[in-house]
């Protein structure tokens, strides 16, 4: 597959499959790629999956790099794990493809499964806070909604891309009471919420995450009021690296690749995404099951070592 | 062990949160649970201890672990079964049975849990005993679900069904095993005290814990030290604490604060040392009434807090909401206003709560009978301790 | 408490001397108190009469033990006037010949009556429940004994441990303090001694109960008071009042608030005109005392209530309060009478209990209450949309005393995000600054944390190394106080410090408020001079005065004086 043919089809799948995650698509990408690919070797194999990677950072979309990056990481890393214990390559393939579509079945059901293991943390008359645009997030309050519990949910608007007001159509849809607030507003909204919610496009190392530009102010006004913040995210969205601020998170995190690639001058220009610290999440909720922060380094070990 | 937990004349706890689809799945293991029966015998011993947990006045929480860990003993040794899996849905059934009397006492829970994870390793080590091969993946870290298996391993499936000869003793040996490191978890925590306490320290704790009793005389035996004590009322706990403390030999000095001195006096405390009911998933205490306010003074003043908890205090449970009705156990308001003054109680609304939730940024350290830990390294703990199976079902 | 007071409690309240004939201990005692009077008599003569009559007595005992050529006990440094008498007995007793003794016993007794008969006076000036209290009192006469030993065993056992309290009187009970009052010392007046007591055994308590009874006490001794032929009123009754309130500081620590109206009125009396006739002088007096009491206290709390705190109670509250303020119950109940939606979780701490006084009174005029212990304040937290405490001082550095358990109500409120209000008269302020609850503070009888029936009989026997500690107020950060309430404005309880600081303060002082009163409100809002202008037509003059000065509230007519 050429870099056209793997931009295509990541871009289908993202426009065919809207609630999909941009990093299961990639991944499932990745998998139409070892599917097609010609190599004969494990490094040849190897070097063709990270060009492949290479080409779907640069997808110009608006799609930010965190998620893909973490989707491809971890792919790369099934592929390494995969080939210690089967030498042969053929049969390597095979058992890389068939897992490759257990996995992204499980992937499917992480949702739900957060939005069930959320559920209990919602309680009736409950009032929300909730961040920009996250599917998870919708899934799990929509959930909870289904299973009769009564809550309202104030969503920011998420600027500049408006997100938010997208994510309050979804709720509305849904018949949960919610109110857009501005970005500015969340000062003044704290002091009547009794939990923040957001979804995250990375969990670092540290526990923290890196999410959609005002997460980290959100988080920071929460702190001071001391309400909870829960974060909801899949357990793909597991980045390796441990910013220690906002400087340190790679640019590609946090603008558009077209930014990027246009060599703007980046102090100029305004970031998509920001690092929220661990200190400032109470929980995380993931598939793999209710985590503190320090946990989640603890999961990226036990994968990467 | 905050024995106040226990003076529950007439308690009328609520309902321990629980995820809505798991009673459904409770309905659904109900059904699959095969009809073993207890016996007379064991099914009076189990209602004798539901009737004890439900009524008696003082019952401490290392005293209900080893009555709790006694009867799955038994259950384990009388009960005719055929497979692990016949036996972790007994157990399951017969915990769920006591646990539902008496919700609040959230360490019956970790010792089913505990007794449930016993049973499940003796099954993968007497499998792997018997046959090696496969069983190698079900070895304890894979157990819990993480990153890494959703790619190695495919769909797991061992539902336990198997017969394993010499499981029973297997078993039980297990759980023996577990009840004398009940037995010794006070003193293995109590051992740890000179690591903690220096001389001349001033130490302040509230109410009553067998644990931190006796960490403090082990402590005592080479060290000076004061002990400002709050007396937690309305149960006064800290009286008889600080009476024990005072008759010990070598004496502690004690001083018996009320509790709303904790603030007061914090500003001249060089170290909190307190005892707990629980210990949460997150790190979080749920600990007597007024161990919140102690947190707090203790964080304004920069003051250590160390908590006292042996491990089968951990709990898998999270606190869902801040509402703290969902775990709290409520005690009758005699004790904060007489019944004598009936012409304005029957116009006021008293509440008599039993505990507190202590979230875990104002806990500094825990002591377990295993050694010291951060809060925020609990969740490990927890993760060698149950499985994941069982965390929230119970 | 007064029971085992009354019997002498066999078992235990012996302390050291369980053995000890009763007969016999009371005979050495009783000798021991005789001992060091005579000792602390010796003391003060030879020291001549500038020895302050002010230093609480406990430490005069000791120096008077210490001086006894017999007392090198090592517990001398126990600052219990008890404690260095039983020394004394111990040392006198097998030496001294019988005619000592004797005279002890007949000195003692003439001590004794001389004391109930200034007791007698009281009751025709008391009201039903003086006689009661001074009845009580001559039973704990009877047993201070045995109170007293007991006392020993905590100064000696636990403060002493812990050591941080040693600067602190130690609380006598009853007529522990009848042993302060020497022979040679002019008698002090009955209302006085009666208000001493009252004040010793908490009758009175509170901090404006105290104040108004203090103020309502003195205008007794105004009106009782007759000038000597060589001297003059605006000297003689000053140095008359000062060992009224050394007295009433000995009974129990004086409060910010009377020592405020103390100043007050040491400045009234020593600015009366030396040629105004007796009659003449005196009822002023009396009528700038109503005065006081009536614009700083009684307007006040009203301004408080109607003004700024009745803007702060909205429909659909939840207000906590703390303990018993009979501002906070004023504002409270007058919120409810204007038909204020909101309920009251009222939350208490032991020993005092006083949180039920207020939950009675708030319950009895309709408002809807809930009532807990401090412990299960974390629980109830979330709740709360608003915390309404009273003070018993404000500090000048911002920080707030009150009621020990205030802090803490403050410190959990503030985990929780809810705002804390402190309602204060401006009369409560003072110029002292403190930074911790230890460095002044008050200790109350240790005896009261006791929990009857917690131990089965056979337990009675108290360790020596068990003690009590019970603190009588702490102190609350400003950075915990969302807001103070006083009758000039509401304040932020971290700004006091900025200009407006030394104009509340000055508000305070003595100089300011003998010559005019109303000018302290000069600048000060109309909507307050209204409400006072309706109520007390002797503020008449109020609105010349206020027209008159600057609207500017940093510019203060009476910088001038």
């Amino acid at each position: 597959m050429d870099k056209d043919e793997i931009q295509g089809y990541f871009l289908l799948t993202v426009k065919e499959h809207p609630e999909m995650s941009p990093a299961v698509a990639a991944i499932k990408t990745l998998l139409q790629v070892l599917n097609r690919d010609l190599a004969e070797t494990m490094s040849e194999l190897r070097k063709n999956l990270k060009d492949a990677i290479a080409c779907l950072c640069e997808t110009d979309s608006y799609i930010t790099g965190t998620s893909i990056s973490s989707g491809c990481e971890l792919f790369l890393r099934f592929i390494t794990l995969a080939a210690l214990d089967h030498s042969d390559f053929e049969e390597l393939k095979k058992i890389l493809l068939q897992r490759g579509e257990v996995y992204l079945e499980t992937v499917s059901c992480s949702r739900s499964k957060i939005a069930k293991i959320f559920r209990p943390f919602i309680s009736d008359g409950a009032v929300i806070l909730v961040h920009s645009k996250s599917r998870v997030v919708l899934q799990a309050l929509v959930g909870a909604q289904e299973k009769g519990k009564r809550f309202h949910v104030y969503v920011t608007e998420a600027g500049p891309d408006k997100s938010g007001v997208e994510m309050h159509k979804s709720l509305i849809a849904a018949g949960i009471p919610a109110t857009v607030v501005l970005d500015a507003a969340v000062g003044y909204i704290m002091e009547k919420v009794q939990l923040v919610v957001m979804g995250a496009e990375g969990v670092v190392e540290s526990g923290g995450i890196i999410n959609k530009i005002g997460s980290f102010t959100i988080a920071i006004a929460a702190k001071e009021h001391n309400k909870p913040v829960f974060v909801l995210a899949e357990s793909f969205k597991f980045v390796r690296l441990y910013p220690l601020n906002q400087k340190d998170v790679p640019n590609n995190f946090k603008y558009n690749q077209a930014t990027l690639l246009r060599h703007a001058d980046l102090s100029k220009e305004h970031p998509q995404s920001d690092y929220t610290p661990p200190g400032y999440i109470t929980l995380l909720f993931s598939d793999l099951g209710v985590l503190t922060p320090s946990a989640v380094s603890d999961e990226l070990i036990r994968l990467y070592l | 062990m905050d024995s106040s937990a226990e003076t529950s004349t007439s308690s009328s706890a609520d309902p321990r949160p629980r995820s809505d689809s798991g009673a459904a799945e409770d309905a659904r293991g109900q059904t699959l649970v095969p009809h073993i029966h207890l016996g007379e015998e064991l099914q009076e011993t189990i209602d004798k201890f539901i009737v004890k947990l439900k009524y008696s006045q003082k019952y401490g929480s290392y005293t209900t672990a080893r009555e709790a860990a006694l009867i799955f003993r038994k259950i384990v040794a009388a009960c005719r079964w055929s497979s692990a899996k016949d036996l972790i849905l007994l157990i399951k059934r017969e915990g769920r049975r006591i646990v539902k009397t008496c919700p609040a006492e959230t360490v019956i829970g970790n010792v089913i849990r505990r007794t449930l994870k016993i049973i499940r390793e003796e099954y993968v080590n007497a499998t792997q005993a018997t046959s090696t091969g496969d069983g190698a993946s079900l070895e304890d870290p894979e157990f819990k679900e993480s990153l890494h298996n959703l790619f190695v391993s495919g769909a797991r499936s061992d539902d336990f069904s198997s017969h394993v000869q010499g499981l029973k003793t297997a078993i039980i040996d297990a759980i023996n095993e577990f009840l004398s490191e009940l037995e010794t978890s006070v003193d293995n925590i109590a051992m740890q005290a000179l690591e903690h306490i220096h001389s001349n320290e001033v130490i302040m704790t509230i109410g009553k814990s067998r644990t931190v009793e006796a960490f403090l005389k082990q402590a005592a035996r080479k060290r000076k030290f004061h002990v400002i004590i709050a007396e937690a009322a309305p149960f006064f706990h800290g009286h008889i604490m600080a009476r024990s403390l005072a008759n010990n030999k070598p004496p502690i000095p004690t001083t018996i604060i009320t509790d709303s001195a904790i603030f007061a006096m914090m500003s001249r405390v060089n170290k909190v040392i307190i005892g707990t009911h629980t210990v949460m998933a997150n790190g979080g205490l749920k600990s007597v009434s007024g161990s919140h306010t102690i947190a707090l003074a203790a964080k304004h003043y920069s003051v250590p807090l160390v908590v006292c908890a042996a491990m089968f205090k951990l709990s898998p449970q999270y606190l869902c909401t801040y509402d703290q009705d969902a775990f709290n156990k409520f005690v009758t308001p005699e004790d904060v206003m007489s019944y004598a003054e009936g012409e304005i109680l029957s116009k006021v609304h008293l509440v008599n709560p039993v505990f507190d939730y202590v979230p875990p940024e104002l806990v500094t350290l825990f002591i377990s009978n295993i050694g010291g830990n951060a809060p925020s390294y609990v969740y490990r703990l927890l993760t060698e301790l149950y499985h994941p199976d069982d965390d929230e079902q119970i | 408490m007064d029971q085992t007071d009354g019997t002498g409690d066999p078992s235990g309240g012996r302390g050291g001397h369980p053995a000890m004939n009763q007969k016999n201990s009371t005979k050495a005692e009783r000798r021991a108190i005789q001992e060091a009077q005579r000792a602390r008599k010796a003391n003060i003569k030879s020291s001549g009469e500038s020895a302050s009559p002010a230093i609480p007595i406990t430490r005069k005992s000791s120096v008077a033990s210490s001086n006894n050529p017999g007392s090198c006990s090592p517990s001398t440094v126990a600052p219990s006037a008890v404690a260095s008498s039983t020394v004394a007995s111990s040392v006198v007793a097998p030496s001294s010949p019988s005619v000592d003794s004797a005279t002890a016993r007949s000195l003692s007794n003439s001590d004794q009556s001389k004391m109930a008969t200034k007791h007698q006076q009281g009751p025709p000036v008391a009201a039903a429940r003086g006689v009661t209290d001074v009845a009580r009192a001559a039973t704990r006469q009877r047993s201070f004994n045995s109170d007293g030993s007991t006392t020993v065993i905590e100064v000696g056992g636990a403060l002493g441990n812990l050591g941080i309290f040693s600067h602190l009187p130690v609380p006598e009970r009853g007529l522990n303090l009848a042993k302060t009052l020497s022979f040679s010392s002019s008698a002090i007046h009955p209302a006085i001694l009666k208000l001493g007591v009252q004040y010793s055994s908490g009758i009175i308590s509170g901090s404006n109960s105290r104040c108004i009874a203090l103020i309502h006490t003195m205008k007794q001794v105004v009106v009782d008071y007759e000038t000597p032929r060589d001297k003059v009123l605006c000297r003689d009754l000053e140095s008359r009042i000062k060992p009224y309130i050394n007295f009433l500081a000995q009974c129990r620590p004086l409060s910010v608030s009377m020592g405020n109206a103390i100043r007050h009125i040491k400045w009234l009396i020593s600015h009366t005109p030396v040629d105004m006739p007796d009659t003449l002088a005196k009822s002023k007096l009396i009528e700038q005392l109503d005065h006081y009491v009536e614009e700083k206290i009684v307007l006040a709390g009203k301004a408080i209530s109607e003004t700024y705190a009745a803007e702060k109670i909205n429909d659909g509250d939840v207000i906590l309060t703390y303990s018993c303020s009979s501002l906070v119950s004023k504002v409270l109940i007058d919120a409810h009478r204007r038909g204020r939606q909101f309920s009251v979780v009222v939350v208490d701490g032991r020993p005092r209990m006083e949180g039920r006084e207020l939950l009675k009174r708030l319950v009895r005029n309709g408002v809807k209450c809930s009532y807990v212990h401090i412990s299960a304040i974390s629980y109830v937290m979330p709740e709360i949309s608003k915390i309404l405490v009273g003070a018993e001082c404000l500090l000048a550095n911002g920080y707030v005393m009150s009621r020990v358990g205030t802090s803490q109500i403050a410190l959990v409120a503030k985990a929780f995000n809810v705002p804390v209000l402190v309602c204060c008269e401006t009369y409560k302020f003072c110029e002292r600054v403190q930074t911790d609850s230890i460095v002044h503070n008050e200790l109350g009888n240790p005896e009261d944390l006791r929990v009857p029936g917690l131990w089965s009989s056979g337990q009675e026997e108290e360790p020596t190394m068990m003690s009590w500690l019970n603190l009588a107020f702490d102190v609350t950060p400003p950075d915990m106080i969302t807001m103070v309430i006083t009758e000039i404005r509401l304040l932020s309880s971290t700004r006091l410090l900025d200009s407006s600081t030394p104009r509340l303060l000055d508000s305070t002082a003595p100089r300011l408020l003998g010559s005019s009163a109303p000018q302290l409100l000069g600048s000060s809002a109309p909507r307050l001079l209204d409400s006072m202008m309706n109520s007390s037509s002797e503020l008449a003059s109020l609105k010349v005065h206020d027209t008159c000065s600057p609207s500017s509230p940093n510019c203060f007519p009476l910088d001038a004086l």
